[in-house]
């Protein structure tokens, strides 16, 4: 469930105060901003706050690779033949979408 | 079949199933990401991190089951028994509660440990001393003390208990299986427990400011920095 940058989930809105559904946007493993069904208010981080989260986080991610990869590969010996060729393809799609989460929402709605 | 581990007496439950009223698959928090995996699996690492449990247990939403046993698979290094969560938070104990009953009943199962799914950063040394202190005397639970963050006179301070709670199993079976019977409906535990079996002892320990339950958007983000800024190990 955790691999796509847009997730939904039943959150309490700090705005509205009601208990409803949130869009949950990520950037990478970094909660970009988050919107609320009910009053359409947007939590977000600041931008400056989160590229640079981001890009700590992201190499975190390079530096934990490889190891995480060995883990996966050890509890899934069938990912190295069929997850990991899909996940290597993957990728740069997924790094353009992870810099367009680092946007900001208000000033790119569609995001 | 993951690493087997040594007999402890000791169950782990992590309630997962959110408030399966309103709830439909990928609706439920405890699966939103939090610092690259599934947030109720954190729990998970933290708990057998302390090498107090033989026994874990998931209580998800049915709808859920299966994506909670790949997510389980895929970032839990210890065997998880998934159970099927009921209409509320108690409903979802009791059948934990019942699930765990042979074990309870042989005496296999001395000591349970109940911890909302939805708190990812309980670290092992406070989860060590709530067992200490339910081992103690037969049931324990964290509180934090909220004047230092409100800054409240002590006559105002407000305590605000926390999870894991931790309780001898076979008092704790008793109680749900009478709270069953009368109908009643504690929001936690601790509430099931004072009403059913007063004779148990609870110890209450120092909570932790850290261990904060995922309920706004924002708490992801706190999450997510205390996790980076511990390099993802909680001690
Ligand atoms: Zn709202």
């Amino acid at each position: 469930m955790s691999d796509q940058p847009r997730q939904t989930a039943i959150l309490q809105c700090s705005f509205c105060n009601r208990e409803c559904e949130h869009e949950v946007h990520y950037a990478g493993r970094i909660l970009a901003h988050a919107k609320c069904s009910a009053c359409g208010t947007v939590m977000q981080q600041s931008p400056n706050v989160l590229r640079k989260a981001y890009i700590k986080d992201l190499e975190h991610r390079a530096a934990t690779k490889p190891l995480r990869l060995v883990r996966r590969i050890l509890s899934d010996p069938g990912y190295l033949f069929t997850g990991l060729p899909k996940a290597i393809r993957r990728q740069p799609k997924k790094f353009v979408e992870e810099a367009k989460e680092l946007r900001d929402p208000n000033k790119h709605p569609d995001a | 079949m993951k690493k087997p581990r040594q007999h402890t007496g000791r169950t782990a439950v992590v309630l997962a199933a959110g408030s399966g009223t309103r709830l439909g698959a990928g609706a439920n928090k405890v699966w939103l990401p939090l610092g690259g995996r599934e947030l109720a699996t954190w729990s998970f690492q933290w708990l057998a991190q302390t090498e107090l449990f033989d026994r874990f247990v998931i209580v998800v939403h049915p709808n859920e089951r299966e994506d909670a046993r790949a997510i389980l698979k895929r970032h839990v290094t210890v065997d998880v028994d998934i159970v099927d969560g009921g209409k509320s938070r108690h409903d979802s104990e009791t059948r934990a509660l019942e699930y765990l009953a042979p074990s309870i009943e042989s005496g296999d199962c001395r000591l349970v440990l109940i911890h909302d799914g939805a708190r990812p950063l309980a670290a092992p040394a406070l989860v060590r001393r709530i067992v200490d202190a339910a081992e103690e005397c037969g049931g324990s639970l964290p509180y934090l003390d909220t004047a230092h963050i409100t800054g409240a006179q002590p006559e105002q301070r407000l305590v605000r208990v926390q999870t894991p709670q931790v309780f001898a199993a076979e008092p704790l079976l008793d109680a749900y299986r009478r709270a069953a019977r009368d109908g009643f409906e504690g929001s936690d535990t601790s509430m099931c427990m004072e009403q059913y079996r007063p004779d148990i002892a609870v110890k209450v320990v120092k909570g932790s400011a850290q261990n904060l339950k995922v309920t706004y958007p924002q708490d992801l983000v706190m999450a997510e920095h205390i996790l980076a800024a511990q390099s993802f190990s909680l001690k």
